[in-house]
């Protein structure tokens, strides 16, 4: 079973966050494998293994060194796209999922695409919706568990009450809720053997994309509002009544 | 010479990093409460193993042994940046993680023990089946092993073994031991079986590190069997100083990842702690032992970093490995006592990592060869005797 995950390669959270000048998020320095994308490809590598056959393919679109994209391949994965093009600077989750999408039509055969719920440095969470639509493909989302049978992909889909049990026709992109399995350690051996495995850099000519009317621009950036003072409620041993009042009027219970 | 850290090792190194803050941290933070609360650790062993067979699952166990055997073929400066991060990440039972000298596998077994002893000793150690310890220290043979007095009398098939060890880390826990003794024809190892009869495990020796691995060993009419002598006899004197060096830089890489975390700890503090209405970083006093322990951590870095490079460009490196582990143990205790010192009260409290730290790293200046006999090997290795 041949999967493609799409993995983001991020700055490290760790680490300070910096605007450019034109309000994008600065990408220089070393990036890293978002660690929302670690449980597809964790997925991915067992769907593979428990196949017995097939290829995880990752795909990703980013500045720079293809570090994070190394550290799934160490993880298992057996080849790498990586879309470098500075004319990406800046692209918006539209444009993203049209090179997504664009990438993926040269990947050959698949049974899936993964991807993660949201990404932990954009969070928009639409590219995946966005890239099966381009694509023509089924989107299901927020996988707990992802099994393939019979032509079908069988995925328990978290909701806030339990978890759905839908399927539909492959291929047919899926979401991953972080969390849901425990993503394995790149050991050394996975590392250096990473260095062999084969990783294609494509720029924006190579997938015979347009890319004249798209962008956003990104007007100006605000700091979030400070929250403002709560309300202290002193115990006089019924305080719970008010906060039980309190949360009546936000409709929260 | 280039002291870059390669591109493999550093994303090794973060996933170590990752390994810790999942694995190692949570067991890390209920030892630590368990150890306030009553002393002792009675649980240790079981979090030892888990530890440990996690890292063999992840691959990180026994990171600097040879690729043939299932080890990482790590030279010995990628295992100075391994130790460092380990060491650095400031949860003491990470260092677990590494099967390192003496719970795990060793490169004495590997090059001196035959077919049959790297099946039953090595390759166990190596997939963290097995633990192991070393027993050379005895009440009278510490620093100058030739005192050592554990008998081991040539009999029918094998050794008869009888005296006392002290001090022998890992040794209530391990699955057998190599045992430093004195045969026929000078001092010879030996590989014994736990349990066998005739050996019998001390109570445990309560230390200043409160980690309750060491014990007394007893041998008494004690039989091994002429297979578990490893190499020749009367060869132990230079097995241990061939490999024991090995150890020597261990503890030396180690130290300095201490160091760095005790470094960034204290200069956190001495920015965040106000007195006197400002900082107390702000005052010269306190800059200065900040900055004196930063160049203790650059110098013994840079020591840590030449001798592994020499190591593994194959030069003979026993003085270097002797001044770097003088040189590093010695200043991760300077750094140490300045931590504390910065740390004020806070940090002769038990529940300060500082107070901890201090009291561990300690031993360094200890185990392994004293500062002062590190001395010795480095001024005879110009030729002075004495
Ligand atoms: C040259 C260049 C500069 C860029 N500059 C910026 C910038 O300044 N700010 C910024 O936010 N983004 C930047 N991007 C990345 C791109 O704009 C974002 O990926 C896009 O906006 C999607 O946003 P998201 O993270 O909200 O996606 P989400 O919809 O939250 O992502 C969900 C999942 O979709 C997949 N996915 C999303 N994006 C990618 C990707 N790029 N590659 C592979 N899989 C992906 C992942 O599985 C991800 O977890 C840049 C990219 C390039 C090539
Ligand atoms: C926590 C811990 C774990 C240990 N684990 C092990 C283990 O697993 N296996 C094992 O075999 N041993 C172990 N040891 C023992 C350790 O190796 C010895 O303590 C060490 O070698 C020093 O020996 P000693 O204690 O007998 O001190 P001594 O040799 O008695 O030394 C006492 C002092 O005299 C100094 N001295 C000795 N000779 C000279 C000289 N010629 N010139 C100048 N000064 C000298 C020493 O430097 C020291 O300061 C451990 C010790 C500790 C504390």
């Amino acid at each position: 079973m041949n999967i493609l995950v799409c993995v983001k390669q991020i700055p490290d959270p760790a680490g300070p966050q910096e605007l450019n000048n034109d309000n994008t998020l600065k990408r220089e320095g070393k990036l890293i494998l978002d660690e929302s994308d670690s449980y597809g490809v964790e997925i991915a590598l067992q769907l593979r293994d428990t196949a017995g056959e097939g290829e995880v393919t990752l795909i990703s679109m980013s500045p720079g060194e293809p570090s994070g994209l190394r550290t799934a391949l160490a993880m298992g994965a057996d080849k790498a796209i990586h879309v470098v093009d500075d004319t990406l600077h800046g692209a918006d989750a539209l444009s993203t999922a049209k090179v997504l999408a664009a990438a993926v039509q040269r990947a050959g055969d698949y049974t899936l695409v993964i991807a993660a719920t949201e990404s932990t440095d954009g969070y928009t969470g639409t590219v995946p919706a966005q890239l099966a639509e381009i694509l023509g493909l089924p989107s299901v989302t927020f996988a707990k568990s992802i099994r393939v049978e019979g032509g079908k992909v069988h995925v328990d889909r978290q909701t806030e009450a339990g978890y759905d049990v839908v399927e539909a026709d492959v291929p047919a992109v899926v979401t991953v809720t972080a969390g849901v399995v425990e993503p394995r350690y790149p050991s050394f051996k996975g590392i250096m053997a990473a260095k062999k495995k084969p990783l294609e850099t494509l720029a924006v000519s190579d997938l015979g994309l347009d890319l004249s009317s798209w962008g956003q621009n990104i007007v100006s950036v605000e700091d979030a509002p400070s929250r403002a003072a709560g309300e202290k409620i002193e115990d006089d041993g019924e305080a719970y009544l008010k906060i039980v009042e309190f949360l009546e009027e936000q409709k929260v219970i | 010479m280039d002291f870059a850290v390669p591109d493999e090792i550093q994303e090794l190194c973060r996933a170590i990093g990752t390994f810790i803050d999942r694995e190692v941290r949570p067991l890390e933070e209920k030892h630590r409460e368990e150890l306030l609360e009553h002393g002792v650790t009675a649980h240790l062993v079981g979090v030892a193993r888990e530890i440990m067979h996690k890292s063999v699952e992840a691959g990180f166990y026994a990171l600097g042994m040879p690729e043939s055997i299932g080890g990482g073929g790590l030279g010995e400066l990628g295992m100075c940046f391994v130790r460092e991060t380990v060491a650095g990440a400031g949860a003491w039972l990470s260092m677990l993680m590494m099967g390192d000298l003496p719970f795990g596998p060793n490169h004495m077994l590997y090059e001196l023990g035959t077919e049959d002893q790297k099946e039953r000793y090595l390759m166990p150690l190596m997939r963290g089946e097995k633990t192991t310890c070393i027993a050379l220290s005895e009440p009278d043979a510490g620093s100058d092993l030739s005192g050592v007095q554990t008998r081991a009398e040539r009999v029918d098939g094998g050794y008869v073994l009888n005296g006392k060890k002290h001090y022998i880390t890992n040794a209530p826990y391990c699955d057998f031991m190599q045992v430093f003794t004195r045969s026929e024809h000078g001092h010879s190892i030996l590989l014994v079986d736990k349990p066998t009869d005739g050996l019998e495990i001390g109570k445990v020796q309560r230390s200043m590190g409160d980690d309750h691995l060491q014990t007394e060993v007893f041998f008494d009419d004690c039989f091994v069997p002429e297979a578990n002598l490893v190499g020749e006899e009367g060869m132990a004197f230079a097995y241990a100083a061939r490999f024991l060096s090995n150890e020597r830089i261990a503890i030396a890489s180690t130290a300095i990842g201490v160091m760095s975390r005790l470094v960034d700890l204290m200069t956190e503090h001495a920015k965040s702690r106000v007195q006197f209405g400002r900082p107390i970083g702000d005052n010269q006093a306190i800059q200065w032992m900040i900055a004196d322990s930063l160049t203790d951590l650059y110098a013994a870095r840079s020591m840590c970093y030449d001798t592994a490079w020499r190591a593994d460009a194959g030069e003979n490196v026993m003085r270097h490995v002797s001044m770097t582990k003088l040189f590093a143990t010695e200043a991760v205790g300077r750094v140490a006592d300045r931590a504390v010192q910065i740390f004020g009260g806070m940090g002769y409290m038990r529940e300060s990592p500082v107070e901890r730290m201090y009291r561990i790293v300690r031993v360094m200046r200890i185990a392994g060869g004293t500062s002062e006999i590190q001395r010795l090997v480095i001024a005879r290795s110009t030729g002075m005797g004495g």
